[in-house]
């Protein structure tokens, strides 16, 4: 049997489901650590020194 | 070469949506266009891992697409730790990359997708940074339900990335204002070495010159005292004191530079 290349496996197994489920407070968590999200939905900011 | 880099990488690429990305193409340049429009949540944290230095703690085994390879990584490390609410509370640093089965296993070949902790939120939970959620760069919270396990990548603490060895000092780079304009910049240890034998040099001449003058004091001395045995009204120590004062006004210039330049 012929191992399958890495990029064969990723087509397969990785992502396939792409969301995940997520925890209902998300949106809540998120803001708290980080203020409001942009335009598109991105919460950014943190990680200052 | 530290977590915090890890993660200030990642944050980098928040809200990169789509494919084709940055990260897809990187991975794609070393690996084949096939990955292009692949699945790119592992790809991502192998970007980071490289981008922030981290590539030998993160990435042990070389660059991963593949999430089962990428979580065996880190099982082969005795560093794997099932996704338990327990573990994640106690175990789950900022920096551990963390994988997930939306199966809700703890099935390292059952995992589907991998992102990078950024906080452990403390109640079995973690806020973690991911690429190709939603074909987007995004941040998550995720619970132990979906989280198959993690693992800590041996990253260098803020103190031991501080930690300069002598070695290093020593090789280390300097520009050096009197270098050769073709070669502008020394090894610190050069400057240091040439620098102490420029200053032997200087102090033998010093201590020629001070020998010198101690001679010359003593020659005028000699002078005084043989006018004064010929002339008695001559006043000795007036004499000396006198030619001390005139000396005293005297510039002396240390010409020294040429001769005792540290080596280009």
């Amino acid at each position: 049997m012929t191992e399958k290349s890495e990029a064969e496996l990723v087509a397969e197994g990785v992502d396939t489901r792409e969301w995940g489920p997520t925890e209902d407070d998300e949106e809540a968590v998120l803001a708290a650590l980080y203020g409001p999200p942009d335009e598109g939905g991105i919460y950014r900011g943190g990680g200052e020194e | 070469m530290t977590a915090a880099k890890m993660l200030s990488e990642a944050r980098r690429d928040l809200g990169l949506v789509g494919r084709p990305n940055r990260i897809t193409k990187d991975y794609a340049s070393r690996h084949g266009e096939v990955f292009l429009r692949a699945p790119w949540c592992a790809m991502a944290v192998t970007k980071w891992g490289r981008g922030s230095g981290n590539a030998s703690a993160v990435l042990p085994a070389g660059d991963r697409a593949y999430t089962v390879w990428f979580a065996e990584d880190g099982r082969n490390l005795g560093r794997w730790y099932p996704g338990t609410a327990a573990n994640i509370r106690a175990y789950a640093k900022p920096g551990a990359i963390v994988f997930f089965d939306w199966g809700g296993t703890d099935d390292i070949a059952k995992i589907d997708h991998v992102g990078v902790v950024e906080v452990n939120l403390g109640d079995g939970r973690i806020q973690s940074i991911e690429g190709n959620t939603g074909d987007a760069c995004k941040r998550r919270v995720r619970a132990s339900n979906v989280i198959a396990g993690f693992w800590n990548p041996p990253y260098q603490s803020p103190q031991e990335e501080d930690d300069v060895s002598a070695k290093d000092v020593w090789t280390g780079k300097i520009k050096v204002p009197y270098a050769n304009p073709d070669k502008p910049e020394w090894q610190a240890g050069t400057v240091l070495t040439n620098h102490g034998t420029w200053l032997r040099k200087v102090s033998k001449q010093v201590d020629a010159l001070a020998a010198q003058v101690a001679a010359q004091n003593a020659t005028i001395k000699a002078l005084a005292d043989a006018l004064a045995a010929r002339d008695s009204a001559v006043n000795v120590d007036a004499l000396i004191g006198r030619i001390r004062s005139e000396i005293a006004n005297v510039t002396v210039r240390l010409d020294v530079a040429a001769e005792a330049d540290p080596p280009a």
